[in-house]
């Protein structure tokens, strides 16, 4: 009996180890389909197809910013609290635990740049080679990101003030932990974006196959705009040439779009204007909204053979009415998706700039016809005489252009920030103003921008989040 | 009562089955016992006895219960007196140890079920030379007067018996005289009676209750192992199953538990009972999901069937059982009783056990069924505006100035239609129609109410109908329990279709003497149709009928995005009829749904040696839903669809459809989940000494997996009748930049010209998924044991731990892998000698455990790293990847610590009860943790904090008065719980009072915290002030921090229970049940609209347009401020002022109290004399009456069991009433 009940014993023992060993590695280490974790080149290649990526949704304060707009009622009271405060250049935008708009989407595009150029050069299954190209792009990436977010929170670029002039915090890690930032300097920022856009050129590809992917060109051109915003106008010049010749060459479709054949805004991804594209909300611009016009003065830049003026205005609202401000149009673009990327107008009027305060003046003027033949009907497109002589009126007329092509679009109020400390064409900050009419045409309210208000402050929130962050004043 | 003494049943692999029976039949063919004839024992078990003793007739039995499943039954002062005899060491049978000593005393036994019963011999009877043929009739009850069912009616000397009905009764014919009658009934003692011819008819025959035998078959289940309850220290709790049997309004198990179970909350308040439908002990979790507790049937975990993602979803399983199959339900509350379970248990467990045959006799059929109407909703509750009122409400704020016609009109890719009242004032803003005539027409639309309209055409009555036929019996070896069940559920929504059909067998077998095995098989069939109905109820416009006097449908296309102007044009140029009639729209779509489940358990029992015993449990479930949508082309949402993408190059051409116009969108989605779980467990029980030691354990280990995939295809054009569709390829459509199709009549993408030429974006269609598929696997390993020992009867100590392992995607190793254990002891205080003498005590107990449960993430939603999923946009010419959760690399399980005091009662046999009391400490709550801005996201799913539940639990059960006729009996349960939240790791510190108001769970709160301003009534210009806390009154928004922001308690009610009374009166019966809440809070319905110009339904939505009556009490003029709280209504918010002052103040936060009685039943057994012999035994039949609001504790008429605690109402449903027969045969 007792041997019967040991016979027993070792099967049952033999059994046990037959099913309870037979586990565990391998029947829990399972995938879920539908889902990774990034651990193969190819998977941080596919991060930068991310339409959070491209889409920087209400990153758009600068539009309300800008002292080209007018506004007028009853539309600009329905418009939400934080646009009428931008525009009224008031010093706290945000209410109490609202997201701050400039922050939301980029941050998370940072998140992935660091979470790329960190993890990529451990990543399986590639080359190298690859690997570099795509830190690169990261690179690139988040040098864009950080000029965005020093030209909202630090003061524009001044050799004199920049390595104590506060910026944006320095964020190269993605964790999520993380907490209690502190700003650096401004100059300490852009050190930040040279480095990166400087290690990155030599890396990144030449061809690409979409728009939202950086090259060589799309970083020098970023690089010469950084350059030329910071006033080293001899640095960025190089930079600006290269990029307008190689961005004819990078496998894709890119060029000026010549308004005298057709007007049509494409999607971003299409656009041929976009050398990298990125783009944010502008509800201004699209054809039903009347938050903001742009004021008679610089509708007064325009000349009636401009095609962006027949194009892209309209003096009416909706139901027929007129604007009831004299000389104030309506912008209509097509769509309220504005294009902030890097654009190849803009790299046209960057060279333009450079080369004029260079004082190469045909170079600039070169540049600006070039431009402009694409923009106003055939004989209408030359810089007049009196101005391609002279340099500040050249440069002037430059700036004047850059309204003319990018009105609205954001863009605007990065000029006037760094025109105020320019050194050829200083202009003070008491000159920009913005105004509310009533709806019976008459001046409701008049706003004067000040020093303080060339940086926008951070919220509530983000200074509940990080004790030891300085606001602006 | 019902008792059952079935051990423990599990499985086996095929494999191992196999080779064991090989063995075992073996060891049957080298081991045969010998049945002895007088014994009645079907397996007479071998008895070993280790060593030569001298052993009281007690040890005896103790040493027999130790060493087989046997119980007894003995009247125990006679037995403790009788001498001890000497048993040298060796193996013996049961019967012959047991005749060796009771022979000597006078004694004998008999056997049955199990059951040993123990009996004093009767003298020889003489025989009676007038032996006579008598039938017998009588009746057992217990000494209360209480009829027991069930109890054998034994002839001593043949194999003839009977089992009493319901009513206790029994029949003999053809017995002789001079025969004794054995009545036998689990827990009482046995009594003989000696048939006469006088005492043959009306034999009334009253058992005394054996009290130690009594708490001796009081068994708990766990899921793993069932056990005796005197020897766990764990809280378990159980229903009164009678109660939950004849609760019939519902097939809901859920519903049925209501107020049954102390510390058990059945949330049926809307928002509640769609996160926490079922709460065991408070919440042990604050993110919403995960919070219900597991729910274990037939030894396995029922897997989350539905593809929704809240956690009604982790008891949705349970919707498959019928209660009727349920044999009994334990709850397992604290660390001890669940921790078996692991890092599933930290919100509790319920156990439920179906039915099983039994072995004895013949078979038995029940046919039960019953019906349940709900009458209609009641519409009045939501308290809106009536049309009158509405009509001079939306005249009042009519301001044409700020909303101009053209821009209500207006229409470029979207628009609304123009509402009739707002029409009739457009027109006459516009001079289009005189004043006279818009007063004739307003004052026409003020006239009419709606209400019944809604009633009657969208909505109905609900009835629900059940019929269970089941069926239970065996033989030797052989038992079966088998049921077929249908449900048909008609919903209060007209042309709903809902039925369910269930068969469910459950077998036994005996194989051999050493191996049980168990099959449980069930099956579930449903179909499900719903039509086309619109969602409306009385928040939408109130004068909108439906349906004129001649009995036509009544259009109302203003609800759709087109104004008239816009549509005719767009049917002008599409030729398609845009017109809107709801009525019309029903059958023009439809979703049906089948759903096929089936459950399957098989259980393996073997007998290794001396209490070694193995265990496999081996299940499979499936359930399988097939889903099917198809919306006609004729159909509203179509229609405009169609037209989105109807091409006219030129006004006046002929428009091109570039989707089909015939047929209808179809789309077929398939759902199966399969889940299985392999268990092998050894379990060894034993005791020495006259059980002066017993020691039970049980080790084992256990896989499991879940499997969810979904199929997706859908198709348009589809014509039912030829299963035919048409396939296009939309991208050839397109405008040469961008998928765009131009001149479009309704463009969705960009309108250049109004009216044609406008572009729709093909994107859309073209990457219309006509397939997919989607799969998510789960997959756990666990290791577990457990030990109860018990010293003298007295002292028990229970100890467990399990350690679980998941494939828990994305997670680090090192945040899994931590086992949860428990420890526990209790003392029996009622057996030591100093409470001998309490003659009112039966029984007392103390019980003391503490332990560790877990609660880990879903796979997917919490990770230590980012976790990556495709995207797919036109924007790029690959699909891209996302993070759809950014890593956590703090991340890990969280765990609740459980301590558990309670005490276990029984005085006089007719108070019995326990009370608990414990605290419950979770750590790492799972949850959502916001994070700093600048990281990049703005939360993350992690560890949030801590929380902790102290409470205690009364249950009580009495039995006031016991007459002959007449008993009246009542169940207290009571549970009182209070959490608070001790830790939260929050980086984002809450500075303003505007976020604490909306705030449920902060430091130092209990969870579910409901805050308010401090609400300082209206100033003069009707705006509401806010009171800081340094007094300061201001209407100033962006004011307040969170100093000035007022606790008003929580959502979660404090005190929870049932209290249920049972009357029966000779064959009738009445039970009331109360369930109550108490002691929580909620904000009040207020009107919360306070500026604009329109009232205006949006766009196909039938809920809305409508406003709060109290809109009419707002502040008019100065000195209004007097008489109302409520602020004054604008055109354009100035944001000088936050109406949420008041909305959210603390003047609107009213107790959210009631009690309910939540059923009436009724129960009547007709008489049995008038079935004679056809065969039925007994009918019974029921009458109910739910959910009877008694009292809520605010003066809104609110039922907060039909308000949302944020503050609104959701419909009242109608009285519900429901009538049952049941008939055992």
């Amino acid at each position: 009996m007792k041997n019967i009940y040991k016979t027993y014993y070792k099967i049952l023992i033999c059994l046990s180890i037959l099913v309870f060993g037979s586990c565990s590695n391998e029947f829990l280490e399972i995938v879920p389909k539908g889902q990774l974790i990034g651990e193969k080149v190819v998977d941080y290649d596919k991060l930068f197809y991310n339409l959070n990526l491209v889409n920087l949704r209400s990153a758009n304060g600068q539009a309300y910013l800008g002292a080209e707009s007018t506004a007028f009622e009853p539309f600009f009271g329905n418009t939400e609290l934080r646009r009428q405060r931008f525009f009224k250049w008031e010093a706290d935008v945000y209410d109490n635990d609202e997201n701050m708009g400039e922050l939301e989407v980029t941050m998370e595009n940072l998140y992935i740049y660091n979470k790329i150029i960190n993890e990529i050069l451990i990543a399986t299954d590639g080359t190298e080679e690859q690997k570099r190209v795509l830190q690169a792009e990261a690179k690139a990436g988040r040098a864009w990101v950080y000029f965005l977010m020093v030209n909202y929170f630090g003061m524009p670029y001044n050799d004199q003030t920049s390595s104590t002039d506060l910026g944006f915090p320095i964020v190269t890690v993605a964790d999520l932990a993380a907490t209690d930032f502190e700003r650096a300097t401004v100059q300490e920022n852009y050190d930040l974006i040279i480095k990166d856009l400087t290690e990155a050129i030599p890396d990144l590809p030449t061809q690409i196959d979409s728009r939202f992917r950086f090259t060589r060109a799309a970083a020098k051109g970023l690089l010469g705009k950084v350059y030329t915003f910071m006033g080293k106008f001899a640095e960025a010049r190089p930079l600006l040439d290269e990029a307008l010749v190689e961005q004819y060459n990078i496998g894709i479709e890119v060029g000026l779009i010549d308004y005298n054949e057709q007007y049509e805004r494409p999607n971003a991804q299409l656009d041929p204007q976009n050398l990298y594209g990125k783009q944010i909300v502008i509800a201004a611009i699209a054809n039903r909204e009347y938050e903001l016009v742009v004021k008679p003065e610089v509708m007064a830049l325009y000349n009636d053979n401009d095609l962006r003026f027949q194009l892209l205005y309209t003096p009416s609202l909706q139901s027929g009415a007129p604007i009831p401000i004299d000389g104030a149009y309506k912008k209509n673009v097509g769509t309220s998706q504005s294009q902030i990327g890097v654009r190849v107008p803009e790299l046209y009027l960057l060279s333009a700039e450079v080369k004029c305060r260079l004082n190469d003046l045909s170079g600039a003027v070169d540049d600006l016809e070039f431009l402009r033949g694409k923009r106003l009907m055939p004989g209408f497109s030359d810089v007049p005489a009196e101005i391609a002589s002279n340099r500040e009126e050249l440069l002037r007329f430059i700036f004047d252009e850059r309204l003319r092509e990018f009105a609205l679009e954001g863009y605007h109020w990065f000029d006037m920030r760094r025109l105020t400390v320019d050194p050829d064409i200083p202009t003070p900050v008491s000159s920009y103003t913005h105004k509310i009419y009533n709806a019976d045409g008459s001046l409701q309210d008049e706003y004067q921008l000040t020093q303080d208000r060339l940086v926008v402050k951070f919220s509530p929130t983000v200074m509940d989040q990080n004790p030891n962050l300085i606001n602006n004043d | 009562m019902k008792i059952n003494l079935t051990p423990n049943h599990g499985f086996l692999s095929r494999i191992a089955q196999h080779l064991i029976m090989r063995t075992l039949i073996f060891m049957l063919c080298a081991t045969t016992f010998a049945l002895s004839p007088n014994s009645g024992f079907s397996q007479d078990a071998s008895i070993a006895i280790s060593k030569d003793q001298t052993l009281s007739l007690e040890e005896v039995f103790n040493l027999i219960k130790a060493q087989t499943d046997y119980n007894f039954v003995y009247r125990s002062n006679e037995l403790t007196k009788a001498p001890t005899f000497e048993v040298s060491s060796g193996i013996y049978k049961t019967s012959d140890l047991l005749n060796e000593g009771l022979d000597r005393i006078g004694y004998q036994y008999s056997f049955e079920n199990n059951v040993v019963i123990v009996s004093r011999k009767k003298a020889q009877t003489p025989i009676l030379n007038t032996q006579q043929q008598v039938t017998v009739s009588g009746v057992v009850r217990d000494s209360l007067g209480v009829p027991l069912a069930g109890a054998t009616v034994q002839l001593k000397d043949s194999n003839r018996a009977v089992s009493t009905n319901m009513e206790g009764e029994f029949k003999f014919a053809n017995v002789a005289t001079g025969t004794s009658l054995l009545i036998t009934y689990i827990g009482f003692l046995n009594q003989e009676v000696i048939l006469t011819a006088d005492n043959a008819k009306n034999l009334i025959v009253v058992l005394k209750a054996d009290v130690s035998a009594l708490d001796e078959v009081v068994l708990v289940s766990t899921g793993y192992q069932t056990i005796a309850k005197e020897r766990s220290a764990g809280s378990f709790a159980k229903p009164d199953m009678e109660v939950f049997q004849n609760r019939s309004s519902t097939m809901n198990v859920a519903e049925r538990l209501d107020g049954l179970i102390p510390g058990l909350t059945v949330n049926s308040s809307p928002g509640a009972e769609l996160f926490n439908p079922l709460l065991v002990r408070g919440l042990a979790t604050v993110q919403l999901l995960n919070s219900s507790p597991l729910i274990v049937v037939d030894g396995v975990p029922i897997p989350d069937i539905s593809t929704q993602t809240n956690s009604a979803a982790a008891i949705s399983g349970l919707a498959n059982i019928n209660p009727q199959d349920i044999r009994d339900i334990t709850v397992l509350k604290d660390a001890t009783a669940a921790s078996i379970w692991g890092s599933r248990a930290a919100n509790g467990v319920i156990v439920i056990n179906t039915k099983r045959g039994s072995s004895s006799g013949a078979v038995s059929f029940q046919y039960d069924t019953f019906i349940t109407m709900d009458g209609r909703p009641d519409q009045d509750y939501l308290r809106t505006l009536k049309s009158a009122d509405f009509i001079a409400v939306a005249e009042q704020i009519f301001n044409p100035d700020i909303n101009p016609y053209e821009n209500a009109v207006g229409y470029g890719i979207s628009g609304n239609g123009i509402s009739p009242h707002e029409q009739i004032l457009y027109d006459r803003n516009r001079g289009v129609i005189s004043e006279g005539i818009a007063r004739q027409r307003l004052d026409s639309l003020a006239a009419i109410n709606n209400r019944s309209q809604i009633n009657n055409l969208f909505y109905r009555p609900s009835i629900l109908t059940t019929h269970t036929l089941s069926a239970s019996g065996g033989k030797k070896g052989y038992s079966f329990y088998a049921s077929g069940n249908y449900t048909g559920r008609q919903s209060n929504t007209p042309g709903e279709k809902d039925n369910r059909y269930k068969l469910n067998l459950r077998q036994n077998f005996d194989v051999g003497n050493r191996i049980n095995i168990d099959i449980i098989t069930d099956l579930t069939y449903q179909n499900r149709f719903s039509p086309n109905n619109i969602n409306i109820n009385s928040r939408f416009l109130p004068y909108q009928l439906f349906r004129d006097a001649n009995g036509n449908n009544i259009e109302t296309s203003y609800m759709t995005e087109l104004n008239d102007e816009v549509r005719s044009e767009f049917e002008q140029a599409s030729l398609v009829d845009l017109s809107y009639t709801p009525l019309d729209e029903l059958d023009l779509a439809y979703t049906k749904n089948m759903t096929k489940s089936m459950r399957n358990i098989l259980g393996v029992d073997l007998d290794i040696f001396e209490g070694l015993k193995f265990q496999g449990t081996y299940s499979y479930t499936l359930n399988a839903v097939d889903n099917e949508e198809y919306t006609d082309h004729l159909a509203i949402a179509e229609r405009q669809e169609l037209v989105e993408y109807t091409v006219v190059s030129s006004p006046g051409a002929t428009p091109q459809y570039i989707l089909p116009n015939t047929g209808g969108k179809y789309a077929a989605r398939s759902s199966d989940v399969e889940a299985w779980t392999v268990r092998n467990q050894l379990s060894f029980g034993k005791d020495w000494n006259d059980r002066m030691h017993q020691l039970n354990i049980i080790a084992g280990h256990e896989a499991q997996q879940q499997m969810s995939t979904t199929k997706l295809s859908q198709v348009r054009g589809y014509d039912d009748r030829l299963q035919s569709y048409e396939q296009r390829e939309y991208g050839t459509y397109a405008i040469p930049i961008g998928n765009f199709l131009g001149n479009v009549v309704k463009p969705n993408f960009f309108e250049f010209f109004p009216g044609y030429g406008g572009l729709s974006n093909l994107q859309p269609l073209i990457s219309e998924r006509y397939f997919g598929r989607n799969e998510t696997t789960t997959r756990f390993i666990s290791y577990y044991g457990n030990a109860a020992y018990t010293f003298n009867r007295k002292y028990t100590l229970n100890a467990s731990i399990r350690a679980d392992q998941s494939n828990l995607f994305g997670l680090d190793k090192s945040a899994q892998n931590r086992p949860v254990w428990s420890v526990g002891g209790k003392w029996n205080i009622g057996r030591e000698s100093f409470f001998q003498s309490a003659d009112w005590l039966n029984s007392l107990a103390l019980r003391a455990t503490y332990g560790i449960t877990g609660n880990a993430p879903k796979p997917g939603d919490a990770a230590s790293f980012d976790i990556l999923v495709p995207i797919s946009s036109a924007f790029f010419p690959e699909t891209g990847l996302r993070i759809s959760t950014p890593g956590n690399r703090k991340l890990s399980w969280e765990r609740t610590a459980t301590t558990n005091l309670g005490i276990d009662y029984n005085i006089n046999g007719r108070i019995t009860g326990s009370l608990d009391y414990y605290q419950r400490k979770t750590s790492d709550l799972l949850g959502t943790i916001p994070t700093n801005v600048f990281t990049g996201y703005s939360s993350v799913n992690g560890n949030l904090g801590d929380l902790e539940n102290d409470g205690f639990e009364i249950g009580l059960n009495t039995i006031n008065i016991a007459l002959k006729d007449f008993t009246w009996s009542s169940q207290l349960n009571m549970a009182f719980n209070e959490n608070k939240i001790t830790n939260l790791r929050l980086i984002n510190e809450t500075t303003t009072g505007d976020t604490r108001v909306n705030e449920q769970f902060v430091v130092g709160y209990p969870a579910f915290s409901l805050f308010a301003f401090d609400y300082a009534g209206l100033d003069e210009n009707g705006d509401p002030q806010v009171r800081l806390a340094d007094g300061t009154i201001t209407t100033e928004p962006n004011v307040t921090t969170p100093e000035d922001i007022k606790h008003m308690g929580t959502t979660q009610p404090k005190w929870n229970g049932g209290f249920g009374n049972t009357f029966s009166y000779k064959n009738l019966s009445l039970n009331v049940n109360t369930v109550f809440s108490l002691g929580h809070v909620m904000r009040r319905d207020v009107n919360n609209r306070y500026q604009g110009t329109r009232l205006d339904a949006a766009n196909y939505n039938f809920t809305s347009g409508n406003i709060n009556e109290d809109f009419l009490d707002r502040w008019m003029e100065p000195g209004d401020e007097e008489f109302t709280d409520i602020p004054r209504f604008v055109d354009i918010e100035s944001g000088n002022r936050d109406t949420d002052y008041y909305v959210n103040g603390d003047s609107n936060i009213i107790s959210a109290s009631y009690i309910k009685i939540r059923d009436i039943n009724l129960l009547y057994r007709l008489p049995n004399n008038i079935f004679g012999n056809s065969g039925i035994d007994q009918v019974t039949l029921r009458g109910q009456v739910s959910n009877i609001l008694l009292w809520a504790d605010n003066d809104y008429d609110i039922d907060p069991e039909y308000h949302f605690y944020g503050g609104s109402r959701v419909l009242r449903r109608g009285q519900r009433v429901t009538l049952g027969l049941n008939v055992k045969f």
